[in-house]
């Protein structure tokens, strides 16, 4: 097991290098694009303020909570974008096109490989501005310290991170079938109702809300370091098992669709 | 004008043949507007004080997500593609203007993802009670006409950035770019009413607010008198000066262009 971990980390560090250069190809573009990162993260975050200091308290949730919030989607989502980038949007062409043997027939499991085989390090520079934004918040914020408040917030953040990656890749997956990346663009464009934190929503969308887990990807997390705890808070780490096992099983059925250009 | 309906009735079947897209497509315009108006709505529930009521937000937002559905445009990553890989050759060579070509292809498509979408917009009208503004029959004669330029100014945006392919090897930074600044003062995603009135001035000479939000103020009433009148002679004005920009910059692009065959 320790060797399999050694080598898929090496591969990881592979298809980074790989990404890097190939973003670096195009210096201009990849210069502007860090500048469009982050201008379009921060005029977020000057809209949130704006939206949220309108008034004191909203269902519970303060100006620098709200803040808070933010900051944990944006270090957690773009992190993970780091290492997804354009994998899974450009799974589809791939399937269309008969494409997918180069990464299929590879000495390595081929999710893994369908995940991380076009990186995007340019999101490091969201990731860094969303931790800045969550250390600026907590500085700002009484945040409840006991001898569980850290690691379960280290187990939570973990468990969110694969609780993100296994529902971008089960919609990813329905490529297979649908040949097109418009239900994993919509599943992208919906995880970003998370930035705000989900009790401000109406009741009938914070159920949904906890089915599709949206609720566990930085509203718990939060909840978790202003000292809010409740059964939904030692979910997730469970959760993250269920939907990475389902998401497995999910590829794993899909992939027997696929016919290649040379089948 | 019959090979213009050509385009449009090819593009309008191919739509049909890939509508689980269009849905998904329409179902994503809708959601990120939805969004934003129920966290507004949260903060008027609160107790926030908002330059809009919540009667208003909500009109603004539906309004949105309806002028959207007409001005909207996804072709300048195609240009660039067609560009790029020679494939804007047999473009030269058809009987048909490639402007008309792209237009017709963009109404084509936008007639069917229109039908989806305004199913979804009318549930949305239903669940949350929406009023129809109190607007006169001249206000919305001018909404119409105003709706009417934006479609055909976001589309010539969009081609004019396609077409910087002929010089650009990767457009994706100049359309990104657009994109980001689209969302901030296009007012798609907050009214542009929110901004401060410095900034609010700023926006009116820029050309993003008339591509969505200058036709949802018209009808709410929000401009008026000698300010609609400078409104409706500003947002021509950046429509005609995105077609000459694309006159130049698809005359100079031919002259550039070299492809196998040519």
């Amino acid at each position: 097991m320790a060797n399999n971990l050694r080598k898929y980390l090496k591969i990881l560090g592979q298809l980074w290098i790989f990404s890097l250069l190939t973003s670096l190809e195009y210096r201009f573009q990849t210069i502007v694009r860090l500048f469009r990162m982050t201008f379009d993260t921060l005029v977020i975050f000057v809209f949130i303020y704006a939206f949220f200091s309108k008034a004191p308290v909203i269902s519970g949730w303060t100006t620098d909570s709200i803040l808070l919030n933010f900051g944990v989607f944006t270090a957690l989502y773009s992190g993970l974008y780091v290492f997804l980038g354009n994998s899974f949007y450009d799974l589809a062409p791939k399937i269309r096109d008969g494409m997918l043997d180069g990464w299929l027939l590879k000495p390595a499991d081929s999710q893994f490989l369908v995940s991380f085989n076009l990186m995007h390090p340019q999101n490091t520079i969201r990731t860094v501005i969303g931790f800045i934004i969550f250390l600026y918040a907590l500085n700002r914020l009484p945040i409840y310290l006991d001898f569980l408040t850290w690691p379960l917030f280290i187990i939570q953040f973990i468990s969110s991170f694969a609780i993100c990656y296994s529902f971008l890749s089960i919609f990813a997956t329905f490529s297979f079938w649908t040949y097109t990346n418009d239900l994993y663009a919509l599943s992208d464009t919906t995880m970003f109702i998370a930035r705000y934190p989900l009790d401000i929503f109406p009741k009938t969308f914070i159920h949904l809300f906890s089915i599709i887990p949206l609720i566990f990807v930085a509203t718990i997390i939060t909840r978790t370091l202003l000292g809010e705890r409740d059964m939904l808070s030692f979910i997730s780490p469970f959760l993250a098992v269920v939907f990475i096992i389902f998401s497995r099983q999910f590829f794993t059925f899909a992939l027997k669709r696929y016919s290649s250009a040379s089948s | 004008m019959r090979k213009f309906l050509a385009v449009a009735r090819m593009a309008f079947i191919d739509g049909i043949i890939y509508r689980e897209d269009m849905f998904l497509w329409s179902a994503g315009l809708i959601i990120g507007p939805l969004i934003f108006l129920i966290v507004w709505l949260a903060v008027i529930a609160s107790g926030g004080k908002t330059p809009l009521s919540q009667t208003e937000f909500i009109q603004y937002f539906l309004l949105v997500m309806v002028v959207r559905i007409w001005a909207s445009a996804w072709n300048s990553q195609f240009i660039a593609r067609d560009i790029r890989t020679g494939y804007i050759s047999a473009f030269l060579m058809k009987p048909i203007p490639y402007l008309a070509y792209r237009f017709g292809d963009n109404i084509g498509n936008k007639l069917v993802k229109a039908f989806f979408s305004l199913i979804t917009i009318l549930i949305f009208f239903i669940i949350f009670q929406v009023t129809i503004p109190n607007t006169d029959t001249i206000s919305w004669i001018f909404a119409i006409l105003s709706f009417i330029m934006a479609g055909f100014l976001i589309v010539m945006i969009d081609i004019c950035i396609g077409l910087l392919a002929f010089w650009m090897d990767d457009i994706t930074s100049v359309d990104e770019s657009f994109d980001v600044l689209y969302g901030v003062f296009s007012g798609a995603v907050i009214p542009l009413s929110v901004f401060p009135d410095f900034i609010q001035t700023i926006f009116v000479y820029l050309p993003f607010k008339y591509v969505v939000a200058y036709p949802v103020e018209i009808i709410l009433g929000k401009s008026q008198g000698v300010n609609l009148g400078i409104g409706l002679t500003i947002q021509l004005f950046w429509l005609v000066l995105f077609f000459v920009l694309y006159k130049c910059l698809w005359a100079n692009g031919q002259k550039r262009y070299q492809a196998f065959g040519n």
